[in-house]
Order: C-alpha cells, then sequence, then structure tokens
C-alpha cells in the first residue's frame, strides 16, 4: 500500500510539472503569435489592462492635487524647499519667483513652437529606465489630438522621436536612439551628412571614415525634420588601424531631465534632400545669429564713427550695402 | 491564493510602472515560489503595451524562460522529493 501511495504520489508530481511546462509553453506560443503577427491587438489589449494602473501612474507623478504632491519625493522637496527659502531671503522673493515664471514661459513657449505651427505639451509619465525598452510614455492620447507618427520635440526644434502609438490618453514614442534606429543626421565642423544609429539611453554612434576631421563638442542635427540641434559629440573612438571612427552624440537636454515634450499635430512625411539643406542652412543661420537690439548693433550698413579731437569734432557715416 | 494574487498584481504594476529591474525581479521571486504560468501572461501584456516596436517581448522572453528553468531545476536541487 505504501508503495503504491508513493508511486501514485511521484506520478502526480510529474504530470503536475508536465502540465505547467505544457501551459507555459502554450501560454509563450500564443504570446509570440500575438507579437508578431496582430502587435496592435496585443497593445489594444495591454493597454485596456494596464489603463488603471497607468492612471493611478499618471495621477500620482503629474497631479497637482494635495496628495500626491505631499507623496512625491518628499526629500527632494524639502531640499528644494530649503534651497528656495534661502534664495528668497537673499532676493527678495518676488524677483525669484518672477525669473521662474519667465524660463517656465520661455520652455513652454519654445515646446509649443515660435513659428506658429500648432503642438500639443504633452508630460512624460515613463522613461528607459523605468522600461527595459527605449520608449517614452505620455500622458496624452487620442482624444488630446495624438496621431501616430507624429514628430516628438524638446525644445523648439529639437526632434526626440516620433509616435508609435496611441491610446484613448496615452502615448508611446520611439526615440531615434532606440538600438538599430538609422536616422541621417548633419555635423557641423566636418560639415557632413551621415547616417546615425541609435545606441539606447538617449545616445547616437556616427561612423565616418579616417580622414575625416571628427572632434568631441561638434554639434549635430537630424535635418530631415527640423534644424533642432540634437546634441553634441562627446566621445570621438578612434583607431589608426581602423578604416572608420565613431563619435558618439548625447542629447542636450539628458533623457532623465525630460519633464515635458511638444508633439506635433501632423504625422511625419517624407523627406527630400533639399528639405534637409534648408534646414542645415536655417540651423547655420540660428546658430550663429544672436537678436541684437538696432541701438547696439554696429554695423557697415548704420554704423556711424565719431571722433573728436581737440579743435575740430568731426561725424562720418557710412551707408555702403554689403 | 490570496498572496499568489496580491504578488502576481505586484509583478503587473512594477512591470507597468518601472523599474524595469524591480518587475524581473518580483516575476523571478514569483516563479520561484509559486511557479504559476499566469505570470507568462503579464510578461506579454507588459510588452504589448512598451514593447510592440521591438525585435523581442523581453518580459515574455525572460518570465518563459525562468519559468522553464525553474521548472527543470526544481528536481535537481531539492534533496527530499524522492
Amino acid at each position: 500500500m505504501k508503495k503504491f501511495s508513493s508511486t501514485m504520489k511521484g506520478s502526480s508530481r510529474r504530470s503536475s510539472v508536465t502540465k505547467r511546462v505544457k501551459l507555459t509553453i502554450i501560454f509563450a506560443v500564443f504570446g509570440a503569435a500575438l507579437f508578431y503577427l496582430v502587435p496592435r491587438l496585443l497593445f489594444g489589449v495591454a493597454a485596456l489592462v494596464m489603463l488603471p494602473i497607468v492612471a493611478v501612474q499618471s495621477w500620482f507623478y503629474e497631479s497637482s492635487a494635495s496628495l500626491p504632491q505631499f507623496l512625491r519625493d518628499r526629500s527632494a522637496l524639502v531640499a528644494e524647499m530649503q534651497q528656495l527659502e534661502q534664495q528668497v531671503l537673499e532676493h527678495s522673493g518676488d524677483q525669484h519667483s518672477l525669473t521662474l515664471l519667465k524660463e517656465e514661459n520661455a520652455e513652454l513657449r519654445s515646446l509649443l513652437a515660435e513659428d506658429g505651427s500648432e503642438r500639443i505639451l504633452a508630460g512624460v509619465i515613463a522613461r528607459p529606465n523605468q522600461l527595459p525598452y527605449d520608449v517614452l510614455m505620455l500622458d496624452q492620447g487620442r482624444v488630446d489630438g495624438i496621431v501616430e507618427g507624429a514628430p516628438v520635440y524638446i525644445g523648439n526644434q529639437t526632434v526626440i522621436g516620433y509616435v508609435q502609438s496611441t491610446t484613448r490618453h496615452t502615448a508611446l514614442v520611439t526615440l531615434v536612439t532606440t538600438p538599430g534606429f538609422s536616422s541621417t543626421v548633419f555635423v557641423f565642423g566636418p560639415d557632413i551628412y551621415t547616417t546615425a544609429v541609435g545606441m539606447g539611453g538617449g545616445q547616437l554612434r556616427i561612423g565616418v571614415p579616417q580622414g575625416i576631421e571628427l572632434n568631441e563638442g561638434d554639434l549635430v542635427i537630424v535635418p530631415a525634420v527640423t534644424s533642432g540641434v540634437y546634441g553634441a559629440v562627446t566621445h570621438v573612438e578612434s583607431s589608426p588601424t581602423q578604416p572608420e571612427q565613431f563619435g558618439f552624440v548625447s542629447p542636450e537636454l539628458p533623457l532623465q531631465g525630460i519633464r515635458l515634450v511638444a508633439v506635433g499635430n501632423t504625422a511625419l512625411t517624407g523627406s527630400s534632400f533639399e528639405t534637409a539643406q534648408a534646414n542645415v542652412t536655417a540651423a547655420n543661420t540660428d546658430l550663429f545669429s544672436v537678436p541684437v537690439p538696432d541701438d547696439v548693433l554696429v554695423t557697415v550698413g548704420t554704423s556711424t564713427a565719431t571722433s573728436t579731437g581737440s579743435t575740430s569734432t568731426t561725424t562720418a557715416t557710412t551707408t555702403t550695402d554689403l | 491564493m490570496m498572496l499568489r494574487i496580491v504578488s502576481i498584481l505586484l509583478v503587473l504594476v512594477t512591470a507597468a510602472t518601472g523599474p524595469w529591474w524591480l518587475a524581473v525581479i518580483c516575476g523571478l521571486l514569483y516563479i520561484v515560489w509559486f511557479r504559476g504560468a499566469e505570470i507568462v501572461l503579464v510578461g506579454l501584456l507588459a510588452d504589448g503595451v512598451y514593447g510592440t516596436g521591438s525585435v523581442l517581448p523581453w518580459y515574455t522572453t525572460i518570465f518563459t524562460l525562468t519559468l522553464l528553468l525553474a521548472e527543470w531545476l526544481r528536481p535537481h536541487v531539492f534533496i527530499y522529493n524522492k
């Protein structure tokens, strides 16, 4: 009897293990089929299931209600408060508040484009350090006007990716730095067009032949969409024995520091080389020109030179146009 | 049973809100403790939300392989199961 019981128990355990393994394999195969064959359906179902969690997360991170504000990184808030108190004492409060508001206003104006094109402001609720993928999750979705394929900006002109998919209240952004993602870039310094490949974590890698002088600090733009500077070459990997050298590009604003982004209201369409060249020219103008007030700016066309001697005063005005 | 439900919900929440390594740790602990195949579906949900544009569904792959590994290893590491 004991032997029979023992045999039955072992058999039952084996059967249970086999059943679990079978179930696991069935789930995995089913999942892989959904993932590769009907990803949109999977995204829709998953987004529906995750909606309450994402909603709570959004409330916790972005809401201005008392409770989430209190819970949000309390120690950081306390430290910031002490710093602000110190600054308020130093600058008598109002001036500092005015500066902060001006900066925030400038940031928002910059995000929403000064050229009049309509953009949608969105908060970032998930970043690459929270996810194993190089994507951003935004707190605005279809009902807010986000469309798939729309470009995503930080600052006024810098494109960091595009909207890959949307739900009613969220949107998923694929970054240009997603591993394997290729994009055409223009590098100031050597003044060349080349292809950049995403490395993940906000890093781009550009590969050029050894003869081209690539230096740290060279600015890089993605001219296919806008003339905004994506970032600068932060490291050059060059070995004399290799036929090519690599430059690694980091964005001006680190991914972890992105709090708000702006999303274009139309999907990206293909871009021509002429458009890219126009964007490079615009970037050149933007980068090296500064708006100087007329009364300060001295040019050949409007300059006034005055010399005063001991006996006479001479004023000469030149009106030569260049 | 209640502990199992709470644990799977914990894995789901960490997978949805991150950080990703915490979700993976919670998932692995769940696998070691309960060996439930439903963890694969949780991984699939997380991959469905964040990874539909990716080459590989990372959460699903990790959870499936670990689950199979756990099933294979378990008889070898326990002494008093015969």
